[in-house]
């Protein structure tokens, strides 16, 4: 389960096209984008038309005044001319104008819901995914990799539609004037998309590398910032450092290759187009004075129109060019970011769903929505009607074997049964396989071989969400969100009153500290700060269970980090919580479990006993000899 | 800022500073074609003269080549400065990082530091990037392109010399209302980002308690608050293009105008209103070029400000160059009127509003509690307020708040309690009055936050004492450089933390130079070397992050092997058994008492078991030392003892 290289082999164009597929909630907006860009295009055109126009109006003046000797001007035809042209500057900034506002619209929209999608998507994800990747790296991807998206869509794309149109416009008009002088600039277009077409491949290879060294940066970085106390302890900060160097000097190389290959490509076309302007020049001068154009005027502002025609071909071309590495960047980041949308979602074809019920006296059940005390699965027939099953919580494990990876069987052939309102205990040394077995009852994983059977229904057919529901769960790592105290015991059950938190803080016996911090409830804690002892936080995730009043309960060494007094306080209301309810604890200090209605010996991801206390401690066996100390587990 | 910034250039200052010098050139090169145009088309096509043609475009392909040739060389070299930037910045900041005290950490929190180093440190980058690529060279064709106008026609030069540059004016004017909006806008995708971080490390809770929906559902919300506050701040943006090209067109229509004008008047000739409309629109393009830059230097500000504020922290370790290099020789341990209490936690967001806070300690040295909460509920109302009138009126309120409380009463632990920077904090030890032998072994017993852990972290100097001394082997542990105090003292925490990478490199964080045969000795005596040979790899087993492919007892058995490795003088467990199975940890005792006599041994413990055989034992009780003794006196006459002990006489010493 190594950290898969998903190494991406999409092509441009699919990463485009995917691209576009999420712009659809922008459809209108974008039509508007296109048209405002052709009025803006096609404006720029008529000025260049325009100005033309007014150019040869003036030479034409020009040459009358140069040959009467009078400064006479025609000021009507020129005023008109002028007050046309102002028109089409309004309306080209009008149009720019309106054309970035509503992308603005759409570039941060669409970040926006490509953000929404992939959290959405990365809440489906199986555990196992979260196991192989590292969270810095994932965290990349929403920070990293979607500011080089935005990048995109927000800076190249407008440039590069307005580039198109430009050139293409530039080329039909240039054609019209004349098309020997076109031969020399289509030339450049040719020459320009071969160099563009040549390099792509490679800086692409490069963007891919420079953000997937990003994502490592993120993550080392991530990793030893959460871990600075044993980096203290250790004394090393230098090493670190030196480690971070060498991440950091990876990064910079990729970055380095990637951009300066991307950039030179505008000075490239750049200078590319200014010897065009230089050729034409020439060129047309040597046909003027061959006078293969005509009047001497008349060609003198045809090759000026030109120029100007042709600056406004390379123009597009070079700002273009210009975008080429953020939309090479972009796209690297769009496959890292496509990549964990990918990403298969945990698999779910459980169709039984888990709904509150009542009885009524002949024990006909019907579903209620607003009753809490009993659950049933509910199953859809056939025939549409559908068949209820009481939840009960017994539980059962047939011949159980599973591995996290190939080869090395973590647990092997359990087999074990939890009857309804019993309380199972798992006793075993680390790494017997006693969390395994509980991520395998709320599916965190799922088994290749044997069944787990809940009430008597295979917990593959059960809707993973009504599994998971049905089951209160405190976790052998503490895991707090940023939020208030408050914030974090609802989190179990978001509609609680707070009469119900203090009441799930008070069987977790944290009611004592938390109202003793400055503000109480309403101490803001976080995942990652910790404000709060060990012992507190776990106290926290177990009144968090406790809100969530689910019929079965499972605590995965819920009180370890808790001293034994305080461990006592709880047990006792933690009695009463587990009363009715089908529990599943695993705990070291064998007093906590001792009065559990079975005892399960697990030794290497085998049960090599089983039976409640009486009966273990009569067997003299294995519990025996570690509840009175005698042996010691491996 | 940017200054501040831009002292990490170091190496490559001389790229910095060559790139838009060169570029400028090159600019010059561009300025300078359609001057030579101006001229091939007055003395070569206006005459006929082919010879000035040839001359004049042989002129132009030479500036073209040149300027080709430096300009590729440029973007080498401002690749090297923009790139080399940033990672000088990236590891300054990563390293300060690690001379932060924990609480500055925490403040900050780690999603936070983390989007720093990345991302807003790329955004400099690509900023610093471009701006030395086009912000000089703009100028540079910009100023050139008015200067040849104003050879050509001073009173045309003239009315862009007074259009221009007020123009500009104006926008920088606009640029500090601007700031604020994405100061705002990274605050907030901040906080979304460590919501996001925290689900993914939490997602096992997430999916226990079935909360998908819940959480997609405020996410989304998050992600709308942002993308609102996000366009916000880049309307302005946005404008400025448009903004450059009424600039531009401004310009254009001037040139030609005037310019023919002029030419009709025989002013000009018609070479020159060509060169001239060029420059025109030389000068629409560098103005929207400029705008554009501008909108840089806009958008870098936050990043800028955030990638400081870590830069310009106080580093919690200072500088060291003047104390002696004593070693740890011999691991006695005393405390002497310890007090302590954490630095209240109150996230730093960007620090617009800390100044405040600065005056603020400074204004007061004491103050009740009471006071203390409004304040700081009122600051919070203060970094929430949006509107500009209410914000006013709280920042008066918690003025004057901060001028009323001034003389207060004197206790000097109480002081500590009420003293900290961002609200208020709870006092974690009080008075701790303590001796530790070289070579003893101590327990620890007490219950959850009565102060176990934190007493054992003021011994490395991990945190320090507000009040009181610590002292080993007599010498106070601020009087030790931090590297030789943490060689003698090696802690196992109580929150472990493995790295990515394989079981032997985590190993050797505790000591680079320990041999194959010292780590699997450590191993086997913290009891791991059994597990870990039983993996295929054995001790090249890989650990995800986190180690999450191990069970908990597996993960601290591992870490007390790493603490181990180091051959410290001073040992502290801090519940470090707790996952570890009863009779693997009694094994794990033996071991540490067999072959560490010397040491001495702190172990935190819950079971009374992990400490009966201590020299010592400590009850903690709400911060205090309850009792000191060994279990025999302490069964007889500690109350909290005597609860916990028989809290667990089931399961351990009977039958
Ligand atoms: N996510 C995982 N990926 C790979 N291996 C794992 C993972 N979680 C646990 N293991 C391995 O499975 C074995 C059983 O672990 P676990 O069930 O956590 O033990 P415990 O009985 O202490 O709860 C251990 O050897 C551990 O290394
Ligand atoms: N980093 C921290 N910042 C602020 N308060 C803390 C921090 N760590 C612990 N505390 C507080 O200090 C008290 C003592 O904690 P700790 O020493 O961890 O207790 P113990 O180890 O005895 O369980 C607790 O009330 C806790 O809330
Ligand atoms: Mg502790």
């Amino acid at each position: 389960m190594r950290n898969k290289k998903t190494n991406s082999k999409r092509t441009p164009v699919q990463t485009f096209s995917r691209l576009f597929k999420d712009f659809k909630p922008f459809r209108v907006q974008i039509i508007i984008i296109l048209i405002a860009n052709i009025v803006f295009v096609a404006t720029t055109i008529l000025t260049a038309l325009q100005m033309r126009k007014i150019l040869e109006n003036i030479f034409e003046q020009a040459n009358i005044n140069a040959i009467t000797g009078i400064y006479a001007m025609d000021y009507t035809q020129l005023t008109t001319l002028l007050w046309v042209l102002i028109a089409f500057f309004v309306i080209s900034i009008l149009s720019r104008f309106t054309m970035m506002r509503l992308l603005l619209n759409v570039s941060v929209g669409t970040m926006k819901n490509i953000r929404v999608k992939m959290y959405n998507h990365m809440l489906t994800l199986p555990v196992k995914y979260f196991d192989a990747n590292k969270t810095g790296d994932i965290m990349s991807r929403y920070t990293n990799d979607i500011a080089t998206l935005r990048n995109m869509i927000g800076v190249a794309f407008p440039e590069l539609v307005t580039s198109v149109l430009n050139v293409a416009s530039a080329v039909v008009t240039m054609l019209i004037i004349s098309p020997i002088f076109s031969i020399s600039s289509i030339l450049m277009l040719i020459v320009m998309l071969g160099v563009v077409v040549y390099l792509s491949p490679k800086v692409r290879k490069y963007f891919r590398a420079q953000q997937a060294e990003l994502g490592q940066t993120n993550a080392f970085a991530e990793e030893y910032i959460k871990g600075q106390k044993v980096v203290r302890v250790f004394n090393h900060e230098d090493k670190v450092s030196q480690q971070f160097s060498e991440i950091n000097e990876r990064y910079s190389m990729a970055s380095f290759k990637a951009e300066t290959m991307s950039v030179s490509l505008y000075p490239l076309i750049g200078n590319l187009s200014n010897l065009t302007y230089t050729l034409i020049a020439v060129f047309g001068a040597l046909l003027i004075n061959k006078g293969y154009l005509g009047s001497f005027a008349a060609a003198t502002a045809t090759l000026l129109t030109f120029l100007q025609l042709s600056s406004q071909l390379s123009r597009p071309l070079v700002n273009a060019s210009n975008q080429f590495n953020v939309v090479l960047n972009g796209l690297a980041g769009a496959d890292r970011i496509y990549s964990v949308m990918d990403e298969i979602p945990e698999v779910d074809e459980g169709q039984i769903r888990l709904v509150n019920i009542t009885i009524d006296e002949n024990g006909k059940i019907t579903p209620c929505e607003k009753c809490t005390q009993k659950w049933a699965w509910q199953k859809q027939l056939d025939n549409g009607e559908f068949e209820y099953t009481l939840l009960r919580g017994d539980v059962r494990f047939h011949n159980v074997r599973f591995c996290y990876e190939e080869n090395q069987p973590v647990l092997n052939m359990i087999d074990l049964y939890a009857r309804p309102e019993q309380k199972i205990a798992f006793v075993g040394s680390t790494g017997a396989g006693k969390t395994t077995i509980i991520n395998l009852i709320n599916r965190f994983y799922d088994i290749p071989f044997g069944s787990i059977k809940y009430d008597g229904i295979d917990i593959k057919d059960i809707k993973k969400s009504d599994l998971r529901r049905s089951i209160a769960m405190v976790l052998q790592d503490t895991y707090l969100f940023e939020g208030t105290i408050k914030d974090n015991i609802k989190y179990g059950k978001l509609d609680a009153t707070d009469e119900e938190v203090y009441e799930a803080a008070k069987l977790a016996n944290a009611d004592d500290f938390i109202k003793d911090l400055p503000e109480g409830y309403d101490t803001m804690i976080s995942a990652t700060s910790d404000n709060l002892s060990q012992g507190q936080r776990q106290m926290i995730s177990i009144a968090r269970a406790a809100i969530a009043d689910a019929p079965v309960v499972i605590l995965d060494e819920a009180t370890s980090s808790i001293d034994t007094r305080t461990e006592k306080l709880i047990q006792a209301s933690m009695d009463k919580l587990m009363h009715g309810r089908t529990t599943f604890a695993i705990a070291h200090r064998l007093s906590t479990i001792k009065n559990a209605n079975a005892i399960i010996v697990l030794e290497n991801g085998e049960i090599i006993e089983r039976g409640n206390h009486e009966d273990l401690m009569k067997k003299q066996g294995r519990y025996y000899r570690l509840y009175t100390g005698k042996e010691e587990l491996r | 800022m940017w200054k501040n910034i831009l002292s990490y250039l170091k190496e490559n200052k001389k790229y910095a500073i060559l790139s838009p010098i060169l570029i400028s050139i090159e600019a010059v090169g561009g300025i300078l074609v359609p001057f030579l145009m101006g001229k091939l088309v007055d003395e070569g096509v206006a005459t006929g003269n082919m010879q000035a043609v040839w001359k004049y475009g042989g002129y132009m392909a030479l500036v073209v080549l040149i300027a080709l040739t430096l300009a590729l060389f440029t973007v080498r070299i401002s690749a090297k400065a923009a790139i080399g930037l940033s990672k000088n910045l990236r590891q300054a900041y990563f390293d300060k990082i690690q001379r932060f005290s924990f609480s500055t950490i925490d403040r900050f929190s780690t999603g936070s530091l983390v989007t720093r180093v990345t991302t807003d440190i790329t955004f400099i980058q690509n900023a610093f990037f471009l701006m030395i690529r086009i912000a000089f060279r703009a100028p540079v064709i910009l100023i050139l392109s008015m200067f040849m106008v104003f050879s050509i026609s001073p009173m045309l030069g003239i009315v862009f010399i007074i259009l221009i540059p007020s123009t500009y004016l104006f926008v920088i004017l606009m640029m500090r209302v601007v700031m604020k909006f994405f100061t705002k806008l990274f605050r907030k995708i901040d906080k979304m980002n460590v919501r996001v971080q925290e689900k993914l490390t939490g997602i096992r809770v997430v999916k226990t308690f079935v909360r998908e929906t819940y959480e997609s559902e405020t996410f989304e919300e998050i992600a709308e608050d942002v993308m609102k506050t996000q366009k916000k701040a880049e309307k302005f943006i946005v404008y400025l293009e448009p903004l450059g090209q009424v600039v531009g067109y401004a310009v254009a229509l001037f040139a030609i105008w005037g310019g023919g004008l002029q030419l009709l008047h025989g002013h000009i000739s018609a070479g020159e209103l060509t060169s001239f409309i060029s420059y025109s629109s030389f000068i629409l393009m560098s103005s929207i070029m400029i705008m554009m830059a501008f909108g840089q230097i806009i958008m870098a500000y936050a990043p800028i400000r955030r990638v400081t504020q870590v830069l310009d922290q106080e580093p919690e370790v200072k500088d060291e160059s003047h104390l002696l290099e004593h070693k740890v020789e011999k691991g006695a341990v005393e405390f002497v009127d310890v007090c302590f209490a954490y630095d209240a936690q109150k996230h730093l967001g960007d620090g617009l509003d800390e100044s405040l806070f600065k005056k603020k300690k400074r204004k007061r040295k004491l103050k009740k509690s009471i006071e203390y909460k409004k304040e700081n509920q009122a600051f919070t109302k203060l970094s929430d307020a949006e509107d500009e009138g209410l914000k006013a009126s709280l920042k008066e309120e918690l003025k004057n708040m901060v001028l009323e409380n001034d003389d207060l009463p004197k206790d000097p632990c109480q002081e500590i309690e009420k003293e900290g920077l961002y609200g208020s904090s709870k006092l974690v030890l009080k008075n701790i009055n303590l001796r530790i032998e070289e070579g003893e072994t101590v327990g620890i017993i007490g219950s959850t936050g009565s102060g176990k852990s934190t007493l054992a972290q003021l011994i490395p100097r991990l945190y320090q004492p507000k009040k009181g001394k610590v002292l080993i082997d007599g010498i106070d542990v601020n009087e030790y450089k931090v590297k030789n105090l943490r060689l003698g003292v090696s802690m196992v925490l109580q929150k472990n933390v493995l790295f990515a990478g394989t079981i032997k490199e985590n190993l050797l964080l505790g000591n680079e130079d320990a041999t194959d045969e010292e780590i699997k000795d450590a191993c086997i005596k913290a009891q791991a070397d059994n597990f870990i040979e039983s993996f295929e790899k054995g001790y090249d087993t890989v650990l995800e992050q986190g180690a999450s492919n191990l069970s908990g007892g597996q993960k601290q058995r591992l870490c007390i092997a790493r603490s181990l490795l180091r051959k410290p003088k001073i040992l502290i467990l801090d519940d470090s058994t707790s996952a570890v199975d009863m009779s693997t940890e009694a094994k794990i005792r033996k071991a540490l008492k067999d072959s560490y006599q010397k040491t001495t041994l702190i172990i935190i413990a819950q079971r009374i078991s992990s400490v009966v055989d201590a020299d010592k034992i400590i009850v903690m009780n709400n911060g205090e030392i309850d009792a000191i003794g060994k279990h025999d006196d302490l069964i007889k006459s500690n109350q909290i003892y005597k609860d916990v002990y028989s809290s667990q006489m089931e399961g351990t010493l009977n039958a």
